[in-house]
């Protein structure tokens, strides 16, 4: 029964994503092909007329969109992203090489703000309009109002330049790791401690953490047992919806430190025209948006029985 | 169910139980952002070894918090005083830390409460929020905690318990949730049962099983238990003593059978009056004209006079509690008299 409807779940969201990542394919291709004309780029400003046009003939621009494009579909399918001409090889596994850095980047920043968040916000909700209540509220606006390159960069000037504790930039130890994750914590940090204070503040009120009380309990017990569990499927939904934001920051922070991740590999392939990593990266992006809104919507149902395989 | 007939004769108790409750000018206010409230005032009463005490009162009367200050679940922003709370003649409940008053809750005193349908997590199995006071206060092993779970569910009539044990609050109905709440109290067999209106969100038909539990737990553990309600009815079927509360204060108490014998108060006339004798109308206690006072106006004198047929000039005055003999006693200027004279 539980599996019947569970894959007849599965087979919906099966179907769901399809559409979803054809557009997003459709869209890819659409702006390399209006935007992106390699060709210039390649060839330098001294180009002859001539040289151009040989070159476009033997990459195939010149031939109609429609033709291109079932081109491009039929090469994705075969798991194909075409060639990355800055390293002269397949696109999609220098991609997936640097992929390993980045979820090292993002873990430790979703670790950061958790641990941070967690604590703070269920304080400043048992501890409402305290002085401590009031300082996370303002720390919060602030983090948020932060930039993302603004933060990482007073991070490098008073952490690294100034005190010397971490080395500024660069990947190879867990110090390296230390600062990117805090600057791309910051935002998310912010938000998630907006949202557990308010949603405690919320619980709290319920006739059941009255009843948790009644049965004598210990304090954190039904703080966090009761209460902070009734908190979590806003606060997974929270993280699940940021993650297209907290990945265009992780683009910044890698960039600013330069992390050796998918982000810092954007921004060079972006730069110089190397349309195939462009393409092979907004890819692997999106399955992750995806990925993590099903991770979500699964863990969501795991908590709340009251959430449907419906 | 009606008020007024078949209640049996051997309630007349005159046999004196040691106290498991005794409550003594029990005030209860809530601080607002600049002013602070009194809801609960001047309230006295004990719940004896075995006895069941009921409380009866308009909606707003201040049963609730009584029972959350007792029991130690008022929110932050209440203020608890009292000349004297004592549980089992011991624990001080005004003056108790609060580590050491966790160690009562749930385990010698616990409550039903009002609410059954918002009072379950709803996150968690019920066998879980059962077996959690015996976890804690019992320090059992999970397997332990289990079987007894399993056996409380069965106590509280609930068919197939095992299976009961890892369903959800939302896949029970309101009766069944009552009864995992009665189940959470009774768990650890405490020494005091507060249930508050225990029946009121259920149907006629459940109502009667739930009472005819708590009968039966009354009897076969020795549970004392403070039943609130506004149902003149259950209080005759289940109560042995019964306090009146209005606008937070007792303004009558009396045995049971004395109470419907011959209810001093007008307050409690009128209440037994506005009883319909055949059980139709739930609300039955709308039907007092004029409504309780709110906290913030609240007359310095009687707090019934608005509305109370037989209001004199004196009843601006702070009315006397007055003793009528074998532990009845009511707040008003009609019975001063009597007492002057006894
Ligand atoms: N947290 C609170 N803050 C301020 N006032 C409160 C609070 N809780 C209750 N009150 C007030 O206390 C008074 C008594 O409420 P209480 O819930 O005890 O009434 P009750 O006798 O239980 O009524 P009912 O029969 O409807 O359950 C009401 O006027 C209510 O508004
Ligand atoms: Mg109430």
């Amino acid at each position: 029964m539980l599996y019947r409807i569970a894959t007849s779940y599965w087979a919906r969201y099966a179907l769901q994503i399809i559409p979803v990542l054809l557009i997003i394919t459709f869209v890819i291709f659409f702006l390399v092909y209006i935007a992106g004309d390699p060709v210039g780029q390649r060839l330098g400003d001294n180009a002859s007329p001539q040289q151009i046009a040989d070159l476009r003939e033997a990459m195939g621009l010149n031939r109609p969109f429609h033709v291109q494009y079932g081109e491009y579909m039929w090469n994705l399918v075969r798991g194909d992203f075409g060639e990355s001409y800055m390293y002269g090889r397949d696109a999609m596994p220098i991609v997936l090489d640097r992929l390993p850095n980045t979820f090292l980047l993002g873990g430790a920043a979703m670790l950061i703000s958790i641990a941070m968040a967690v604590p703070l916000g269920v304080l400043s909700a048992t501890h409402k309009n305290s002085v401590l209540d009031v300082v996370v509220s303002g720390l919060a606006v602030v983090g948020k109002a932060i930039p993302n390159f603004w933060l990482g960069i007073m991070l490098i000037l008073v952490l690294s330049v100034s005190l010397g504790l971490f080395p500024v930039s660069g990947s190879g130890s867990w110090a390296h790791l230390v600062l990117p994750a805090i600057t791309l914590s910051g935002g998310v940090t912010a938000e998630l401690t907006r949202v557990i204070r308010s949603n405690m503040l919320e619980v709290l009120n319920q006739d059941y953490i009255r009843t948790a009380r009644s049965k004598g309990l210990p304090h954190q017990v039904v703080l966090y047992r009761h209460a902070f569990r009734n908190c979590l499927v806003p606060c997974i939904t929270l993280l699940a919806l940021t993650t297209p934001l907290v990945i265009s920051s992780a683009i910044i922070t890698e960039s600013v430190f330069a992390w050796p991740g998918i982000g810092q590999l954007l921004v060079n392939a972006v730069t110089a025209a190397d349309m195939a990593i462009v393409q092979a990266v907004v890819f692997v992006t999106a399955l992750l948006i995806i990925a993590f809104n099903l991770a979500a919507d699964i863990l969501n149902k795991v908590i709340d029985p009251r959430i449907r395989f419906e | 169910m009606t008020a007024t007939a078949d209640f049996p004769q051997q309630r007349i108790m005159t046999e004196k139980h040691p106290p498991v409750l005794e409550v003594e000018k029990l005030q209860i206010s809530f601080r607002g952002d600049d002013s602070s409230t009194t809801v609960v005032e001047d309230v006295s009463f004990t719940v004896g070894r075995g006895e069941v005490v009921g409380i009866v009162g308009e909606s707003g009367s201040g049963k609730s918090v009584t029972s959350y200050g007792i029991m130690g679940v008022l929110p932050p922003n209440a203020e608890v005083t009292a000349s004297k709370m004592f549980f089992a003649g011991a624990h001080d409940l005004v003056r108790l830390p609060s580590k050491k008053r966790r160690r009562l809750q749930g385990k010698e005193i616990s409550m039903v409460f009002q609410e059954p349908l918002t009072s379950l997590n709803p996150l968690m199995s019920v066998g879980k929020q059962i077996a959690e006071p015996l976890r804690y206060h019992e320090k059992l092993s999970r397997k332990e905690a289990k079987r007894r779970t399993v056996e409380a569910l069965r106590s509280v009539g609930i068919p197939r318990a095992e299976q009961t044990y890892s369903s959800y609050p939302h896949e029970l109905s309101g009766g069944m949730r009552q009864r995992i709440m009665i189940a959470i109290a009774l768990v650890c067999e405490p020494q005091l049962l507060i249930a508050d209106e225990p029946t009121t969100a259920l149907d006629v038909s459940v109502e009667a099983q739930i009472l005819r539990l708590m009968k039966k737990l009354r009897r076969t553990t020795g549970t004392s238990i403070l039943l609130i309600t506004h149902d003149l009815g259950v209080i005759a079927e289940m109560a042995d003593r019964v306090v009146v509360m209005y606008a937070g204060q007792v303004v009558e108490e009396a045995e049971v059978y004395e109470l419907f014998r011959e209810p001093r108060h007008p307050y409690t006339k009128a209440l037994m009056a506005s009883t319909p004798k055949i059980e139709e109308v739930r609300d039955e206690l709308e039907s007092i004209p004029g409504a309780v006072p709110t906290p913030s106006k609240m007359p310095t004198g009687c707090r019934f006079a608005a509305r109370c047929p037989k209001a004199m000039e004196i009843c601006s005055e702070r009315p006397p509690e007055v003793e009528l003999g074998s532990g009845a006693k009511t707040r008003c200027w009609l019975y001063a008299e009597q007492e002057t004279g006894s």
